[in-house]
């Protein structure tokens, strides 16, 4: 970065707001913020790399280990991806189940991601009801899958385990739970004056520099973007799915897009529940050549797999790019620019969701 | 101090940034399009943009090719200004005036193109 003035403000790389290690170079006059830039590298895992010439049986498990927060999309994204190259279609239920497990690793991610941001603005108390409530959350994958994380639920053709009718029961309350609480919880962020004063009118991303920029997720549609992969899959189009969009641009749209789809997560999970009927949950198939560009939507937004298999069903090629990319980069030329007060560099980061071992793959 | 001790550092990690397959693509495809090899444009690219900005390449080209019309996109105007930040609006505007401009002089298509390709070069690299 080419410095312009004689104050130079490094954030990170290890920092009581991050989850993870990067470094915010931010040049100041005073308080306020005249350029940023994030520099990486601190935890590169070079995935892409290992993931070639492997059997798509191991990259399937290597796939979700690009993140630890969402790593049921990366699942779902890459076995889709190759069901496409195959032309393998997962049964009816199948298809029902992916959607409940992937909607409720939204849940948690959201849910985590305003956490991070409320504990960054220092309203611990809310931070940590929304942790509590995470917990819940993370008990129904558990309880679908087997596991918190790295779930490795979705199988081509497709999933691996079954909801018995009293989990499905167990599921429909935990949700009503999770409704009720975090309406509580919403409330308590939308009406808080202090909140307001750390949140609304900073950080703002013009619609402009989020298209230039190609944001994604609830970054972009808490600027006004109409852009969720969810639209185009015809599991979500059968559920009757349209986005949820902002217009303010700021700290608190990008919050309040992410509270509002949690509702949104909820409804389409009863929805699943409703128009799921008994059948098998696998169908098989055999992986084929081919290669395929394909996209799905991560709770932080577009995630896109390319890749090329042979026909002993091993990855030849393969690219990955994750949502935080655009939205890191949006975030350090576009929304940290002017903000009026150094305090503001670390909210407006982490308003963004980033993950950095997403980016750095 | 004027510069920050580790700057130099990063710049093998930007190479390894570019090298990857969605990264080289797009490298190679605006390389072909200014008509110079992929490793002069990676030259300029580590030297004009940080990190984070070559990490998001691929995307910000996708959403700049949607942009522009015809001649603009025959130049790589798109993509030089709205992806990689390596010309201003009214540079870009001003090549494809030019450009245009010869071709109603009568001037061939391949010449234009190339003439275009070398005030396109001298912008990026003044």
């Amino acid at each position: 970065m080419k410095k312009t003035v004689d104050i130079s403000l490094p954030v990170g790389p290890m920092h009581p707001c991050f989850k993870e290690p990067c470094r915010i170079k931010c040049e100041t006059r005073g308080e306020y913020v005249l350029s940023a830039e994030v520099e990486l590298g601190y935890v590169k895992k070079g995935i892409e790399r290992i993931m070639r010439g492997r059997p798509w049986q191991e990259v399937m498990f290597l796939a979700e280990r690009v993140c630890g927060i969402c790593s049921v999309i990366h699942n779902f994204v890459f076995i889709e991806a190759v069901e496409n190259i195959s032309g393998i279609v997962p049964t009816e239920r199948a298809a029902f189940l992916r959607v409940i497990v992937n909607e409720l690793d939204r849940m948690q991610s959201h849910l985590l991601a305003n956490y991070s941001y409320c504990y960054t603005i220092e309203h611990e108390t809310l931070a940590m009801y929304l942790l509590n409530l995470r917990e819940t959350v993370m008990d129904q994958l558990e309880l679908i899958t087997g596991a918190r994380v790295t779930c490795a639920y979705i199988v081509p053709g497709g999933v691996r385990s079954d909801l018995s009718t009293d989990d499905a029961e167990k599921l429909k309350s935990a949700l009503d739970h999770i409704d009720a609480e975090l309406s509580r919880f919403v409330k308590i962020f939308e009406t808080g004056p202090l909140i307001a004063l750390r949140s609304k009118e900073i950080g703002i991303l013009t619609r402009e520099a989020a298209i230039e920029s190609h944001a994604v997720g609830p970054t972009a549609r808490a600027s006004g973007i109409d852009n969720d992969q969810r639209s185009t899959h015809p599991t979500y189009r059968a559920l009757g799915f349209s986005p949820i969009i902002r217009q303010e641009g700021d700290n608190y749209a990008r919050i309040m897009v992410r509270f509002e789809e949690v509702f949104q997560s909820t409804g389409l999970i009863r929805s699943a529940l409703a128009a799921m009927k008994e059948g098998p949950i696998r169908g098989g198939g055999v992986i084929k050549a081919g290669s395929i560009s394909y996209r799905g939507e991560a709770p932080r937004g577009e995630l896109l797999y390319e890749l090329k298999t042979d026909d002993y069903g091993r990855i030849l090629e393969i690219a990955i790019q994750t949502p935080s990319i655009p939205n890191i980069q949006v975030c350090s030329h576009a929304m940290l620019i002017d903000a009026q007060s150094a305090a503001d560099i670390t909210s407006i980061f982490i308003s963004s969701d980033p993950c950095i071992a997403c980016t750095e793959r | 101090m004027n510069r920050y001790l580790y700057e130099k550092d990063l710049r093998q990690m930007k190479l390894i940034i570019l090298e990857s397959r969605r990264h080289d693509a797009v490298v190679q495809e605006l390389a072909a399009t200014l008509g110079i090899k992929r490793q002069q444009l990676r030259k300029i690219l580590i030297e004009s943009s940080d990190m984070m900005f070559l990490e998001n390449l691929p995307a910000r080209s996708d959403a700049a090719r949607e942009t522009g019309d015809e001649t603009e996109r025959l130049l790589g105007i798109p993509l030089l200004v709205q992806a990689f930040h390596l010309l201003s609006r009214e540079e870009g505007a001003r090549v494809r005036e030019q450009y245009l401009q010869r071709i109603q002089n009568g001037i061939t298509q391949e010449v234009a193109i190339s003439k275009a390709q070398i005030e396109l070069l001298e912008m990026i690299r003044s």
